[in-house]
């Protein structure tokens, strides 16, 4: 097919499309998107993709479109474009991805499923993980969510819903699912020969996952109360190829507790998880207490813990246990309207996810980053 | 030492909140359409219609919510009323709902004489508009709010 044909055949396809959004525009379709834009800096060493040198190659941008189809019909797709600067994560990332789309059906008020590639339902912040207005900080916090590749974001599979009302004023959700996902893991060597750095980044295949995620409302408004898991066979990426921990069973749990008062919130999460056969554990703890200085200023403090247990030392195979990850923050945010938000937040950091070649035997490095940001929402 | 700071941190969070507790006067009225069987409501199950926890009205027909934009202050005392959360608070959670794909929130209006319009065309709808904009030429009702169910 010459070029001219197909710059048509896309035209009309576009066009088409365009002409199809206008017109469900008036029938259901709601369209909404939000966007972070930072400039980040680090003191130490690169960490989460921050140079020493300052970068504004971190932000994320996401737009959603949502039809209602019927009352008990919903199709909801997002598509997200995400910077992290130096991050080795981002030789896995596109320019633009399909953050997730789905096919929801409401059966009654109480129960709905959906099919399709869905946020995965965990925790405080997994759903919400990129929509900045919504967020403290920046970025979740790294323990237990990863800086978007350890805990996934979405899962290719079914989710089931159901509400249960009857111990009101209680309010009790359920969600449960199942299918598969995948992480990125990454690690840094130095090259022998040159002493130049090497970036290993690899997918890790996540099957069989079954997982679920309970809140509880209390009767103290705005306080709720969150347990939730899944399990799963993990194969691949650089831990769980047959040289290092091979084909492994993955256990991870995650209690939380979320308060927004008037002015003031707090959030806090305990999680562990288990990688069955190898017996390795690792604990995870975060807290986040904000305070709002008046209706536009909020001072934000956070802390995050991990503990890794019965961490593998290759290439003896010496076990260890390791303080993998420490992390306190401090954030001041001003806010123009619930849908603008800027932020500016310093990071004192303790860990071995140093972008730089690590030595596990020796203690985590220290580094400092600072984050100053936008978020908008529309 | 870490329980000693952990009690001075609960203890701030609570006086903060108890030094920010205020009641703001209602300064709103709740209208239907005229063809609507309702006649009274109470402020919990309006906080429910207009969050979508209600859909359906008794009689099967779908509930419509219509708020005032988010800079009105008929919004803010219906918010502070019917809530008991700013409307920030309330913008918070329809941001949340809309980026987990869980749902949208009520229409926005510009102003009282939109909502009236928009009442007016849609049987199953419910909004409030200031205590002072008359109703007169509207083909809507004005609805008692209940303090309890």
């Amino acid at each position: 097919m010459n070029k001219g044909i197909t710059l048509k055949l896309r035209l009309g396809v576009i066009f088409f499309l365009f002409s199809s959004l206008l017109n469900a525009q008036q029938n259901g379709l709601n369209i909404h998107g939000f966007i972070n834009q930072a400039y980040a800096v680090s003191r130490g060493y690169e960490i989460f993709g921050i140079p020493e040198k300052g970068s504004t190659d971190y932000r994320t941008l996401a737009i959603q479109f949502r039809y209602d189809a019927s009352e008990h019909s919903t199709f909801v797709i997002q598509f997200s474009h995400k910077r992290m600067g130096n991050s080795p994560i981002m030789q896995k990332k596109s320019d633009v991805e399909l953050d997730w789309a789905f096919y929801e059906y409401h059966i009654n008020d109480k129960t709905s499923f959906k099919f399709g590639r869905i946020q995965v339902p965990f925790g405080i912040y997994n759903e919400i993980r990129d929509v900045g207005v919504l967020l403290p900080f920046y970025q979740v916090p790294y323990t237990p969510y990863g800086e978007g590749n350890y805990t996934s974001e979405t899962v290719n599979g079914i989710t089931v819903c159901q509400k249960i009302t009857r111990f009101n004023p209680w309010r009790i959700q359920l969600e449960l699912y199942a299918g598969e996902w995948q992480w990125i893991e990454w690690a840094i060597f130095k090259n022998p020969l040159n002493q130049s750095n090497i970036e290993i980044v690899e997918d890790a295949d996540f099957k069989n996952a079954l997982g679920a995620q309970l809140w509880v409302e209390t009767p103290m408004e705005g306080i709720r109360l969150g347990l939730g898991g899944y399990r799963g066979k993990v194969r691949g990426g650089i831990q769980f190829v047959d040289e290092v921990l091979g084909e492994e069973i993955l256990y991870e749990i995650n209690f939380s507790v979320d308060a927004r008062l008037d002015n003031s919130f707090f959030r806090s999460e305990l999680g562990r998880v288990k990688i069955l056969h190898n017996n390795i554990y690792s604990n995870a703890f975060n807290s986040t207490v904000g305070f709002y200085l008046t209706d536009r200023w909020c001072l934000n403090l956070q802390a995050e813990v991990h503990h890794i247990k019965g961490a593998v030392v290759l290439p003896e195979w010496r076990r260890t246990d390791l303080d993998f990850f420490e992390d306190v923050a401090l954030g001041l945010n001003y806010e123009f309207s619930p849908s603008l938000v800027l932020k500016l937040e310093n990071h004192w950091n303790r860990s071995y996810i140093i972008e730089e070649p690590i030595d596990i035997t020796r203690p985590p490095l220290q580094t400092q980053y600072t984050i100053f940001s936008f978020s908008s929402s529309f | 030492m870490r329980r000693t700071l952990l009690t001075t941190l609960l203890f701030i969070l609570v006086m903060w909140n108890f030094a920010g507790s205020q009641t703001a006067s209602p300064g709103y009225k709740v209208i239907v359409n005229e063809e609507n069987p309702v006649s009274e409501i109470s402020v919990k199950e309006l906080s429910k219609i207009f969050l979508k926890r209600i859909r359906k009205w008794d009689n099967g027909e779908k509930i419509l919510p219509v708020d005032l934009e988010e800079s009105s202050p008929a919004r803010e005392s219906f918010s502070r009323e019917v809530h008991q959360k700013k409307v920030s608070a309330i913008k918070a959670y329809w941001q949340k709902q809309i980026f987990t794909g869980r749902g949208v929130p009520p229409p926005e209006k510009d102003s009282p004489r939109e909502v009236l319009q928009y009442i007016e065309e849609h049987e199953g709808a419910i909004g409030y508009i200031p205590e002072n904009v008359s109703i007169e030429n509207f083909k809507v009702k004005v609805i008692r709010v209940k303090a309890e169910d």
